[in-house]
């Protein structure tokens, strides 16, 4: 699947693109910033469901805290997961308030799933398996894999 | 990570660093460089680092790369001094297969197989994003998680008798819903009867072939019959236990001071209150789905019922065995002569009694446990039977299906879903989806040839082949 492109003009890289990997899914994420980071995980997430983020029906203040960045990582997209797969509810993009290695605030917009709209695919949760976060040359790297 | 020959179809990893145990493969000559390839050699070495293991770390013919540990492992942990690991279950916790016989051939089922798989569509939904499935007050859901298939069964959904020839008759011991967390609950709330997306399926398929004449005869299958294969689990309230143990494993880990090559095989002691906690959630969760796998058994009777047009009676619709394939179960084996109580932890690997176990159904306790095992969509499926030398050899496993060779990334760049489609076509075999771009990713090609995993498995002594069912009907979510 085609990696897409950020919008950053100096310092230009792919936001995500999808890995292969042999029965999974494996997204590898790139941002500027932690928040830009998680924007993009989430848009990886996103791209293995086959969804857009549509028109935004309403917003609502989210925050999460973890002891690690990895975990940080694996603790916002399984909100996605469980919102989709519990609640019918799709992520319609966000900004971030504060975003730290450590720390998630982001005034996030959502919609509802579309009558006889479905994902190309489930995703069961974000693993821990090859979980890692990185950053070199000013930018950060989060590479995951989500059980389908 | 390269694996030493130590037989025809198998293959050791000598213990090394944190290993406290070796690692033994069964595979073919022609299987094993890619088994190598894939680092599962690495993932099998991985799990033996695991506190109280007994015997080896094991992987069956159908292994791939997984994540903590491979798809296609079993591990025994000892009951006084081992551990559970929830990634050695995996997220779709008791997801398992079942067959359902008829007194039907499927040559009288062909004609009507169109209008048949518009019926299956539309009752046994995939359920991806808002379940689709029946809705449970929370009241039925606390009843379902402690039942399982037998709730389903008072609850009207299919008959008595399917109890009688289910594993564990089809409600695993020791579950309580008070451990399974809020989001598990919501996440499952709307899913019963639902199939999912992935892998899993439901088909119309023939016996095209009887290996073994007298279990054939006592699973009640016949060359020609037509038959019904389901493969489900416990949809996203077992996902969510899954999710939710991993994150309450760590404090176990540190008071126990154990450490671990990977993450995802985060661990707690058997005896331990988080150990405890994710057996009594695990088991809630195998429940959902043997319940969920009965749901569907009432659906499939109800749409041949309308679509053939017939009873009940000379539908003749009953269950030949329903087995899970991701579970952690406490069984007793002999551990270098000496029988123990384990907790066999079986990730994509069926489990395989033999004649004369107490937990193989009386029905069956003659010949031996049936062993169902799924094949791709456009090939065959199997049923095959457990021996003796599975119990001395690997606690009772084998292989729990094809196993994947191709990425979904890659078979979706080289399949097209209407190529596929119109080959299946060709083949007689008529397909439902939800997702015609998920259906792509499961393209036979995308596997490993089944017919070989079941024959290695059968040279190997692990398994008996007693019949091979073909596909003329694949609904997929």
């Amino acid at each position: 699947m085609a990696a897409k492109r950020g919008g950053g003009r100096k310092a230009p890289a792919p936001s995500f693109s999808l890995l292969p990997h042999t029965s999974e899914a494996s997204v590898r994420a790139h941002g500027r910033t932690w928040a830009e980071l998680h924007m993009n995980a989430a848009k990886g997430l996103m791209a293995l469901w086959g969804l857009d983020a549509g028109k935004a029906q309403w917003n609502e203040k989210v925050s999460f805290q973890s002891d690690t960045p990895e975990d940080l990582l694996v603790v916002w997209l399984e909100e996605l997961v469980y919102r989709l797969s519990a609640r019918g509810e799709v992520w319609a993009g966000g900004r971030a308030v504060e975003a730290t290695g450590r720390s998630l605030a982001l005034n996030a917009s959502w919609r509802a799933l579309g009558e006889g709209e479905r994902p190309a695919r489930e995703v069961k949760a974000a693993t821990y398996h090859g979980l890692k976060v990185e950053r070199a040359a000013g930018l950060f790297s989060a590479t995951v894999i989500l059980d389908v | 990570m390269k694996a030493k020959r130590a037989g025809d179809y198998v293959w050791d990893i000598p213990k090394t660093g944190g290993m406290r145990v070796p690692g033994r493969i069964y595979a073919s000559e022609s299987m094993i460089g890619r088994i190598e390839r894939e680092r599962v050699a690495e993932q099998v070495a991985n799990v033996a680092c695991l506190p109280g293991i007994v015997g080896a770390s094991l992987a069956m013919p159908d292994c791939h790369w997984g994540y903590g540990a491979p798809v296609g492992g079993v591990a025994a942990t000892d009951e006084r001094v081992g551990v559970v690991s929830p990634g050695l279950v995996g997220y779709d916790i008791s997801c398992g297969m079942r067959v359902l016989r008829t007194g039907l051939l499927a040559a009288a089922v062909r004609p009507k197989a169109e209008a048949l798989m518009d019926a299956l569509h539309a009752t046994v939904t995939s359920g991806v994003g808002r379940g689709g499935g029946l809705r449970l007050e929370p009241r039925e859901l606390e009843g379902l998680l402690e039942g399982g298939a037998g709730w389903a069964v008072k609850r009207g959904l299919g008959e008595a008798a399917d109890l009688d020839v289910l594993e564990d008759a089809g409600t695993f011991p020791g579950a309580d819903p008070g451990r399974v967390s809020s989001r598990a609950l919501e996440r499952g709330r709307d899913q019963l009867g639902t199939l999912g997306s992935g892998n899993h399926f439901l088909e119309l398929q023939a016996v095209d072939e009887v290996f073994d004449e007298k279990a054939a005869e006592a699973f009640g299958l016949f060359p020609g019959q037509f038959v019904v294969m389901v493969h489900t689990g416990s949809r996203g309230l077992g996902y969510q236990v899954c999710t939710d143990a991993l994150k309450l494993m760590p404090a176990a880990m540190k008071r126990a001071n154990i450490s671990l090559p990977d993450r995802q095989l985060a661990c707690a002691p058997l005896d331990s209150r988080e150990g405890k906690d994710y057996l009594s959630a695990m088991a809630a969760a195998a429940n959902f789905a043997r319940g969920n796998r009965q749901a569907i058994t009432h659906k499939v009777r109800a749409a041949c019922r309308e679509a053939l047009g017939l009873s009940a009676a000379d539908l003749g619709m009953s269950v030949l065995y329903d087995v899970s394939h991701n579970l952690a179960k406490y069984e007793r084996h002999a551990v270098d002569g000496v029988e123990r109580r384990l907790c066999v932890h079986r990730k994509g690997a069926t489990r395989a009694f033999p004649a004369g176990h107490a937990d193989v159904p009386e029905a069956y306790r003659a010949v031996g446990q049936p062993v169902l095992v799924p094949g791709t969509m456009g090939t065959s499926s199997y049923v095959l039977v457990g021996t003796p030398r599975a119990m001395l050899e690997t606690f009772g496993s084998v292989c729990h299906g094809a196993g994947r060779v191709m990425s979904r990334t890659e078979a979706a760049r080289r399949v097209r879903p209407e190529e596929l489609r119109r080959r299946l076509k060709d083949l007689g075999i008529t397909a439902r989806t939800d997702s015609w771009k998920g259906f792509a990713e499961e393209a036979p090609e995308a596997y490993k040839d089944v017919s070989e995993v079941v024959e290695v498995c059968e040279a190997a002594g692990l398994s008996r082949r007693v019949a091979k069912l073909k596909p003329f009907g694949v609904l997929k979510g």
